[in-house]
């Protein structure tokens, strides 16, 4: 299991937008979160790849070297009672609490999109793509300000990598356009090709299809097909595009107000008498938190 | 005999706005990542002006002769102990206050101003301090006569090439290096940036640390050319150079740069033409007009609100 959520909880004052949703993904596979809307698919995202701390509930991810990462514990918890007694997860959790944060959780292999497009607009393509390896790229500021050998190494490995993505995408000709003049499709390509280049071994993709013409879904669906086989990242999406959904994942995972309703393959999904319920049969659709 | 006032002012102009600009880039660097005015920032400046005093003795006192050797001692000290001084004031007013209300963090910022000033005021007196002209020596330019001439001294020379190189070394850091990208991007989106693995926090820190590096050369060129300092110039210098920065457009480098030299050169003319004991209310007025009429700034780009 690449990335195992359990009792994932979070609550906003008294409200309780996921109620111990626990779920899998494996790694290679692509599985899918569906749900009507406000059902927290968007919230789980946000749990899972530290943009929000959950509240309660566990988040291991197997990292880079296949070691378990907490990834509640590397946002920096609180401190509890018991820590007072076990100076070692005393020093872990100040330790996390100082230079912990959402980096942490993209640095060992989770990465995001958003729904809405958000590029560093005043940035070149290129540039945008460069800041996502801020890892890789992680001179201090005397190699990069005299452009040590290291620096310009890896500075040239970036772009690359960046190339490689930009090509895979066919979007290779903006390269040197600032992001906000490209078109709206292509926009969102540059988003998930900005996200590959932190070298993600999770990529979270939040309704990738939003906004896409058929014709341009259809290529997104190829693409997607390719992350997985060709550069074995695995994919966990949040679609409404049922089309897309039930043609791609190869596990899908029903949440309805906070709780995980159904979970299985795209048949099982497509035949559950629940899921129907949930989308056709009760008419309380709220806003999405 | 005007032309030579006119030389003169513009000389003096030149000076005084690069010392603006110095410090500006401070507040602008600091306006552009967080949002926030960092209102500590002219003590910061005023600390760097002791501390050069300070380790001008201490260097002096070793032994070093060489004058240029001995003040390129003392820069290099004085920049990296007034980094810290920056990176501590964020540390302590601004990192802890993250996520609360706008106001919070301009509030701590002038706590953390009163501070130093006091601090300052009872470690090294009220009084103002001095250190003796180290360079001497100037150029002047005749105009016909022989007493008519415009004269920019060494120290004047100096204060414009050091602060040239110092912002050309900045403006290159930000376009061109690894960590410039990475503080235009969290400028533009900070969440965004650190979902993509840019340790924002650290960033953050870095550009307090520039910024104080920034004033810190200001700090020890007008200790040079001045000779004089007390607990208190942090404040008005430094509510010129936010002048400086809001003219310029805040938010944007090159715009503190130019803020810097405009109001520098406008203050210097007011001062030769028509009357000196007004040149602070004219330069509060500039901003005064400049909030009004072009509130994004010379070079600034007008404020969308992020979605």
């Amino acid at each position: 299991m690449l990335l195992s959520v359990e009792n994932l909880t979070m609550k906003f004052g008294g409200v309780v937008a996921l109620n111990q949703v626990g779920f899998g993904v494996e790694e290679g596979s692509i599985t899918a979160l569906i749900g009507p809307n406000g059902a927290g698919k968007t919230t789980a995202f946000n749990c899972i790849t530290g943009f929000y701390k959950a509240s309660s509930g566990r988040l291991t991810f197997s990292g880079r070297d296949q070691e378990p990462v907490d990834i509640l514990a590397i946002l920096g918890e609180n401190f509890q009672l018991g820590d007072l007694l076990n100076p070692v997860a005393f020093a872990r959790r100040l330790y996390f609490k100082m230079f912990g944060g959402a980096h942490r959780v993209t640095r060992a292999g989770v990465v995001r999109t958003f729904q809405n497009v958000r590029l560093f607009k005043e940035m070149t393509v290129m540039e945008n793509l460069l800041v996502a390896q801020r890892q890789q790229v992680n001179h201090n500021l005397l190699a990069g300000f005299f452009k040590s050998r290291a620096y310009l190494k890896a500075e040239a490995e970036a772009v690359d990598r960046g190339v490689k993505w930009l090509e895979f995408f066919g979007i290779l000709d903006s390269a040197n356009r600032l992001a906000g003049e490209l078109a709206y499709g292509d926009q969102r390509l540059l988003e998930i090709a900005r996200a590959l280049c932190t070298e993600p071994k999770l990529i979270c993709l939040d309704e990738p299809a939003a906004g896409l013409n058929p014709r341009e879904t259809e290529l997104l669906n190829s693409h997607i097909r390719q992350l997985r086989d060709k550069f074995n990242i695995t994919i966990l999406l949040i679609e409404h595009d049922m089309g897309l959904v039930m043609d791609i994942s190869d596990h899908v995972v029903v949440l309805d107000h906070g709780e995980v309703i159904a979970a299985g393959t795209p048949l099982q999904i497509q035949n559950s008498a629940v899921v129907t319920k949930a989308y056709l049969g009760i008419a309380d659709d709220e806003e999405e938190v | 005999m005007d032309l030579i006032i006119v030389g003169q002012q513009l000389v003096n102009g030149l000076v005084l706005g690069s010392i603006y600009g110095l410090i500006a880039v401070g507040y602008t660097m600091v306006y552009g990542i967080i949002g926030m005015i960092n209102f500590a920032h002219g003590e910061v400046y005023m600390i760097s002006a002791y501390l050069s005093a300070i380790f001008l003795a201490i260097i002096t006192s070793m032994g070093v002769v060489s004058v240029p050797f001995a003040l390129l001692l003392v820069l290099v000290v004085t920049i990296f102990v007034t980094a810290i001084y920056g990176w501590s004031i964020e540390r302590v007013a601004y990192r802890p206050l993250r996520g609360s209300t706008r106001l919070a963090p301009l509030i701590s910022a002038i706590g953390i101003s009163l501070v130093l000033q006091n601090y300052v005021r009872i470690g090294q007196g009220a009084k103002s301090q001095g250190v003796p002209p180290l360079i001497d020596g100037s150029f002047r330019f005749h105009l016909g006569s022989p007493d008519s001439f415009i004269q920019i001294t060494m120290i004047q020379c100096l204060i414009i090439v050091a602060s040239l190189i110092g912002m050309g070394a900045l403006h290159y850091l930000m376009q061109k290096t690894a960590l410039g990208r990475a503080c235009r991007a969290t400028q533009q989106d900070r969440t965004m940036a650190r979902l993509l693995g840019v340790d924002t926090d650290k960033v953050i820190s870095i550009v307090f640390v520039l910024g104080s590096a920034m004033a810190a050369i200001a700090g020890v060129l007008v200790t040079l050319n001045y000779g004089s300092f007390d607990f208190h110039i942090g404040f008005v210098t430094g509510i010129k150079a936010f002048t400086a920065a809001v003219l310029g457009g805040i938010g944007s480098l090159p715009g503190a740069m130019l803020g810097g030299l405009v109001l520098g050169l406008s203050e210097s003319f007011f001062s030769g033409f028509i009357n000196t004991d007004y040149k602070d209310v004219f330069a509060f007025s500039i901003l005064v007009l400049v909030l009004i009429f072009k509130p994004s700034g010379l070079l600034g780009v007008a404020e969308v609100e992020k979605v």
